[in-house]
């Protein structure tokens, strides 16, 4: 009963369908989505913490994989993340109480001149699919925006996003002043008109072609916080 | 009346037959100063006094492309135009959203509280001032060069602007009849405002787009839609094509702008538009630019499917390998010129072909 309430989610996440009003995925029409399944399973007694890991995670990263083959696209993929959202709402408590252990935190932000976005959203909603808290700062942000985020979350690693030629060189600075309030934190960069060299020479920690290689570098800084 | 161009004529066929599938168009993107005196003394206007003066003031800006239309390098098939666009899909605001200019290019923000509705207010200010700024061009010019249309964008990429391209995206699967008939709409209003857009602009029925370097004897267009690289091909036919169909049947001239690797998936869908002129090709980040080899196949293709193709930022050392390979029917070569004697240059290489 429970293992197939995990699959059903899983499911669920990885076709995109959020509930059972959701018109999508056709062949799903009319049944439970991730959001009523998720309720039914926390009241069946299913683990929040395997909700997450088996189901939620696991999902995610299947979506991930296929939307790298480019067996599903953009839209696809943001529906999968709506219905995790969908099932992420109702294990909010158990993140707050602690009962449920996220992975760490992570800012994320398109650097300031920039209003591209869509990259960065798939980049945060993947992290978010991969156990991380996520906390977006949208677009256009500028160095304090940051900086003051990270003075809240000093745990926190940032992930900065630009698209153009023009703004990639914006990340910089921003680097800098994060660096400077808090010599610890590790910044990882993103987006595409930027390369693994360019992010060195800018000082960053890491630079992700995709949200994969991303998540791959993020969990290592996690459980390297966590021993 | 005489533009400041000496050799339109020629470039006039140059394009006519390249409409065609033939010959070789040489131009660059935009403009480059031209040596020596320019074609008449024109003063500069006073520097703008903010960056909205620079980009919103039909007087100030009209005065400013004077200025600098009187100066321009118009050797080769370099065209006479100037660029009065107003931002990229500036046909978004007329249908709500804002535009805010900025030191390098136009902004336009997605409208606030945008309720699904497609709705062209007549009485919008964007639209006032898509008018008076043509308008102010048109009569500086005084018949010397004309005036571009201004980059309107439609389809998907204007939905974006109008609601953010994630809702866009989304609703393509929870909302697909809502989009087609979003799409529909924004067509309809489209072709509204680029026929009274032709009034102005037009001269004596020819037109010229602000960008791409693209004349035809008849209503122009670009046709394009940027966030496919976002969708599946089926998509694409189902959301996109339609709607670019009604646009090459509608316009004399089209060209359709294929941007991004990702975008290739595509190529096909968009050969199939019979009445399509012709493809333009942008690669890129971290690829060469369209002067590369990597390029040929892709040209070929579009070739053999009888379209034109229209290839940028093609460097000097590129120009003669690309001909070879491509060959010399059916190619708008812009390159990219760094001052005249460039393109006395190229212009030996292409007289050799032509
Ligand atoms: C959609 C789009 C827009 C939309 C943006 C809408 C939005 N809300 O995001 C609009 C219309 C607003 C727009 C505006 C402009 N754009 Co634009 N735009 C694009 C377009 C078509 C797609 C970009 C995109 O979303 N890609 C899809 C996403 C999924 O990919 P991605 O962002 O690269 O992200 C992936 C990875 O890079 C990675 N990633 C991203 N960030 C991060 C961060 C981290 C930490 C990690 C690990 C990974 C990661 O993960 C993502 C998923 O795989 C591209 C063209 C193209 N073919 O790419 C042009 C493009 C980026 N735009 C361009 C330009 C020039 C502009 C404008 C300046 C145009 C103008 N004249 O006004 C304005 C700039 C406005 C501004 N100041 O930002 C140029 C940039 C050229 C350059 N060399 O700088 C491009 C390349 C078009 C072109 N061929 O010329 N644009």
């Amino acid at each position: 009963m429970k293992l197939e309430l995990i699959n059903k989610l899983f499911e669920c996440v990885e076709f995109g369908k959020i509930n059972i009003n959701s018109p999508y995925p056709p062949q799903m029409k009319g049944l439970p989505g991730a959001d009523e399944i998720t309720q039914e399973a926390l009241v069946a007694g299913v683990n929040p913490d395997e909700i997450l890991n088996r189901a939620l995670i696991a999902a995610m990263n299947k979506v991930g994989e296929k939307f790298t083959e480019k067996k599903i696209f953009v839209p696809q993929m943001l529906l999968s993340a709506k219905a995790m959202n969908a099932s992420m709402n109702h294990l909010k408590p158990y993140f707050a109480d602690g009962s449920v252990k996220r992975k760490g935190v992570f800012i994320v932000g398109t650097v300031f001149g920039d209003l591209h976005d869509i990259g960065k959203n798939l980049l945060s909603m993947m992290v978010e699919g991969a156990g991380w808290e996520v906390i977006d700062l949208g677009i256009d942000v500028n160095t304090e925006a940051f900086v003051e985020k990270v003075k809240e979350y000093p745990d926190a690693v940032v992930g900065i996003s630009a698209l153009l030629t023009t703004t990639m060189v914006n990340i910089e600075p921003v680097i800098k002043a994060i660096k400077q309030a808090s010599p610890a934190t590790k910044v990882i960069v993103g987006g595409a008109p930027l390369t693994a060299a360019f992010a060195a020479s800018i000082g960053a920690d890491a630079y992700g072609k995709n949200p994969r290689e991303g998540i791959i570098w993020l969990d290592l800084q996690s459980q390297k916080m966590n021993n | 009346m005489m533009t400041w161009k000496s050799n339109f004529d020629e470039t006039k066929k140059h394009y006519l037959d390249w409409w065609k599938g033939k010959g070789i168009v040489l131009s660059m993107w935009e403009h480059l100063f031209k040596e020596g005196e320019p074609y008449e003394e024109i003063p500069p206007p006073p520097r703008h006094k903010d960056i909205n003066q620079f980009w919103f003031d039909p007087e100030w800006r009209s005065d400013y492309l004077h200025y600098r239309m009187s100066r321009n390098s118009y050797m080769a098939d370099i065209l006479p135009v100037a660029n009065a666009q107003l931002g990229p899909g500036s046909l978004a605001s007329l249908l709500g959203s804002e535009l805010e200019g900025r030191d390098d290019t136009i902004w336009i923000h997605p409208k606030k509280d945008f309720d699904e509705t497609i709705q062209f207010d007549e009485d919008n200010r964007w639209w006032k001032l898509h008018q008076d700024l043509l308008s102010a061009v048109k009569k500086r010019s005084e018949g010397k060069y004309m005036v571009g249309c201004p980059d309107l964008i439609e389809g998907l990429d204007v939905l974006a602007s109008l609601k953010g391209p994630d809702n866009v995206l989304v609703d393509l699967i929870l909302e697909p009849e809502r989009t087609l008939e979003q799409l529909a709409e924004i067509n309809k209003v489209y072709f509204d405002v680029f026929d009274r857009i032709y009034d102005i602009i037009n001269m004596e029925g020819e037109m010229a787009f602000c960008y791409f370097s693209l004349w035809a004897p008849g209503k122009v267009s670009k046709l394009q839609v940027d966030l496919s690289i976002m969708i599946s091909e089926e998509d694409f036919r189902h959301f996109c094509l339609p709607f670019l169909e009604e646009q090459t049947r509608q316009i004399d001239y089209t060209l359709y702008h294929l941007d991004g690797v990702d975008a290739i998936r595509h190529l096909d869908a968009v050969l199939e538009l019979k009445e399509l002129n012709g493809v333009q090709w942008t690669p890129g980040y971290g690829q060469p630019q369209g002067g590369n080899s990597r390029w040929y196949d892709l040209y070929k293709r579009v070739l053999a499917a009888g379209k034109s193709v229209m290839i940028n930022w093609v460097t000097l050392d590129e120009l003669e390998p690309l001909i070879d390979h491509v060959g010399n029917q059916g190619l708008h070569i812009n390159v990219d010129f760094k001052s005249e004697r460039e393109i006395e240059k190229a212009l030996t290489i292409v007289d050799k072909y032509r």
